[in-house]
């Protein structure tokens, strides 16, 4: 009887024990102690003087520059009767300044009761100025943080990146969240890089490849993905893709997906005739002759008139319909051709062709991969096939 | 408690999955990546194929003394005092794994779950758990490993299986760019992976039902085990592609800390696969915590297991938390990997080659 009893009390004492040690209280953190970082900005320090009585952006390091101005964009999370805000009003911003990305992050915590929280991080934005210099370095604190996702979005700006962030919206959302949906209709907008993300990156620079980022602008309170910055294996922004050789590039690529194309109308040059993408069939592939070596791309790009300002014309005419698609697959052989001189001139190959023939010809590859970018990929040529189809006119005849 | 338990062949499956199934699939694919490149895939299958064999000598050996343990035949075979020594560095074998598994798992526990709680703590809750089990024989076990496989399990390859919407394909070739060889080199690292099944095996035996169903059943759970792998290094190696597999602490985390569903339910796939492994390597570390109970309790002679299995894993404990850093655990992990290969490719083909003989006498 004494056995049974002492049994039930050493069981529920353990049992007391276990459900202590399950509640987790050491990693307990409440919500509204939590900073959601959902955007960081990172530029060169504009004047790396003290500002201000006390300097409180200055970031003591043992040692290192004051050289990175870096801001985190936090949202503000809004009682239950507060009405809706929008921009600057609806985030926190906090900034450091210094060199290590690490010591920069601890010492805003100075700053705030917050813990800086990378989990739902959005969107990581360096200026020009930055990306010139070079990422690599910059992308290690975020690689060996734990709580960063590889998922996210990296952009470079051609202004100071804080910004971006600091900027106020004419929309009423969060300016890192609002960025990232954005990046939503990249197949519909062809004329913004590939979204490239933390990963992406993080890749490219391990394997020795140069890469794309989409730019992003900001004016009058809107914001805008436009273009792309080149980045040689390095990771340092060598120049710049306009909107033109952004979707050239993603006709080599195979990542044409969708988008609006016009040209000139075949019947009358004064109006537009204009291609609205929606499937495409590609096959780019690498061929070595003896020493030679040359690409070719051949494409299928079907879809739709999607629009014709030559109101008088029957859209179905199959010679018209013949010119469009004809005039139509030039201009995107013209589109291709100009993204890949561009690379070319500027020796950097953002199109993946390096791996294409590493995955073709792995022993030639082994032979030019050391000085691919530098010597081998300008003097490549390329043939470049494109079949354009009109599948529809649209609603009228 | 049933002193003389029987095992059916679909426990015998579920046994030889779950105790190679733990924590090693968190890193197999950065060990093979190293090796065998692109082909990464490749060498996990070629690791399973080199495993069966492993596990044909096992079951063999075994048949030659379907009546006894391993503890028992070593000693036939070698003589009192060589089978003790035998024995009791195969119980040294089956204690590293747990140490160095747990010592791993916890290392990945505290970077993206617990990072503030420490390491005493987690290793502790998790041998509670494995002590209160362990302790009442094998029926017991064997029921948590069956209940575990079918809910838990199940539920983890689904999750697995999710991370194929996020794969590359680009990044899977040149294939066999580099020649056969570092394909082969590369099943050496994953053996630690598939180690469990031996083990069980020799240990088991005289409790298998239906003994002439051993072979086709311990061959079918190193194939599913080598699927299941081949599965997820693949899976790892399209979302990273080989250049990040290689350099990630802990690649398959990592990936699938990768994987989105966007508006869905689902949304991020780690938290269901961090809460999927937990349970999965906590039946893992059961069974072979439970395994080194029994192999010592039968060279000591023991009536009763109970304060084996707290002596047990306070040493588990002790030297969990003992470990100082990563660099000394990884270095006592490939020691670990080549004693175990030594064990499965060696040993027991030497000891299968002498009750062979002294049978033929």
């Amino acid at each position: 009887m004494l056995k049974g009893r002492v049994r039930t009390v050493l069981s529920l004492g353990v049992l007391v024990c276990l459900t202590l040690a399950m509640t987790g209280c050491w990693d307990r953190k409440e919500i509204e102690n939590r900073g959601f970082v959902l955007g960081v900005a990172i530029d060169h320090v504009t004047t790396p003087e003290p500002k201000g009585q006390y300097d409180l952006p200055h970031v003591t390091q043992e040692f290192g520059e004051r050289k990175y101005r870096v801001t985190f964009e936090l949202p503000r999370f809004r009682k239950g009767e507060e009405k809706g805000t929008s921009g600057t009003e609806s985030h926190y911003i906090f900034n450091g300044e210094g060199e290590s990305m690490f010591q920069i992050v601890r010492s805003v915590s100075a700053k705030t009761y917050f813990s800086f929280f990378f989990e739902d991080t959005q969107v990581l934005i360096f200026s020009e100025e930055v990306a010139k210099e070079g990422i690599r370095e910059i992308l290690d604190y975020f690689l060996r943080n734990p709580g960063m996702r590889r998922k996210v979005k990296v952009f470079v700006t051609p202004g100071r990146a804080e910004e971006i962030l600091n900027g106020k919206l004419t929309v009423e959302e969060v300016n890192s969240i609002f960025i990232a949906r954005i990046t939503q209709n990249a197949d519909a907008i062809p004329r913004f890089a590939v979204i490239s993300t933390l990963g992406d990156a993080a890749e490219a620079i391990q394997g020795n490849h140069s890469f794309v980022i989409s730019k992003i602008v900001m004016e009058n309170g809107d914001v805008k993905l436009t273009s792309a910055a080149l980045l040689d294996t390095q990771g340092k922004m060598v120049g710049s893709l306009d909107e033109r050789e952004v979707a050239g590039g993603k006709i080599i690529r195979q990542k044409l997906k969708g988008g609006a194309f016009s040209i000139p109308n075949p019947a009358n040059p004064e109006k537009l005739a204009v291609f609205e993408v929606v499937e495409g069939k590609f096959s780019v592939n690498s061929h070595i002759d003896g020493d030679r070596l040359w690409f070719t791309v051949e494409a299928e790009l079907a879809g739709n008139l999607g629009e014709n300002t030559e109101t008088g014309q029957k859209a179905l005419d199959p010679d018209f319909l013949a010119a469009v698609e004809k005039n139509m697959a030039a201009e995107f052989t013209a589109m291709a051709l100009d993204a890949y001189y561009k690379q070319q001139a500027l020796k950097a190959d953002a199109l993946d062709l390096g791996s294409l023939v590493h995955r073709q010809y792995p022993k030639y590859w082994e032979i030019v991969k050391d000085r691919w970018d530098e010597e081998v990929f300008p003097t490549v040529p390329m043939e470049v096939h494109i079949k354009v189809i009109v599948r529809r006119a649209g609603m009228m005849s | 408690m049933n002193p003389f338990p029987r095992i059916s062949q679909w426990q015998l499956l579920t046994l030889c999955f779950i105790a190679a199934f733990g924590d090693s699939m968190a890193t197999l694919p950065r060990s093979v990546g190293e090796i065998a490149k692109e082909d990464m895939w490749l060498s996990v299958i070629f690791g399973g194929v080199l495993f069966l064999f492993t596990v044909w000598t096992a079951i063999t050996l075994a048949s030659y003394y379907p009546n006894s343990t391993c503890i028992e035949y070593h000693q036939i075979l070698l003589g009192p005092l060589l089978g003790q020594i035998l024995n009791a560095v195969m119980i040294v074998l089956l204690l590293l794994v747990p140490i160095l598994s747990i010592r791993s798992f916890v290392v990945a526990l505290k970077i993206y779950l617990l990072d503030v709680t420490p390491t005493f703590v987690i290793v502790l809750s998790l041998l509670t758990f494995i002590t209160y089990s362990a302790q009442y024989g094998l029926l017991p076990v064997i029921r948590v490993l069956q209940f575990t496989f079918m809910s838990i399990h199940s539920f983890f390859f689904i999750v697995v299986l999710l991370g194929l919407f996020s794969i590359k394909a680009s990044h899977f070739q040149p294939f066999l760019a580099q020649g056969i060889m570092p394909v082969l080199k590369g099943a050496i690292p994953s053996w630690y992976s598939y180690t469990g099944p031996e083990f069980v095996v020799c240990l088991l035996y005289p409790f298998f039902i239906q003994k002439n169903k051993v072979l086709t059943y311990g061959f079918v759970s190193v194939l599913v085990l080598t699927a299941v792998y081949t599965l997820i290094t693949g899976i790892v190696q399209g979302i990273l592609g080989v250049a990040e597999t290689t350099r990630m602490l802990v690649p398959t985390i990592i990936a699938y800390r990768g994987v989105e569903i966007p508006d869905t339910f689902i949304e991020r796939l780690d938290g269901y696969f961090f809460s999927m492994w937990i349970p999965v390597l906590m039946v893992c570390m059961l069974l072979w915590v439970y395994l080194a109970v029994f192999g010592i309790k039968q060279m000591a002679r023991l009536e009763y297991s109970r304060p084996v299995v707290i002596l047990v894993c306070s040493l588990i404990l002790y030297f969990v938390v003992a470990i100082p850093n990563l660099q000394t655990a990884s270095t006592i992990s490939e020691w670990a990997n080549y004693a175990l290969l030594a064990w499965g490719m060696g040993v027991l083909p030497l000891l299968l080659a002498l009750a062979w003989w002294k049978h033929r006498r």
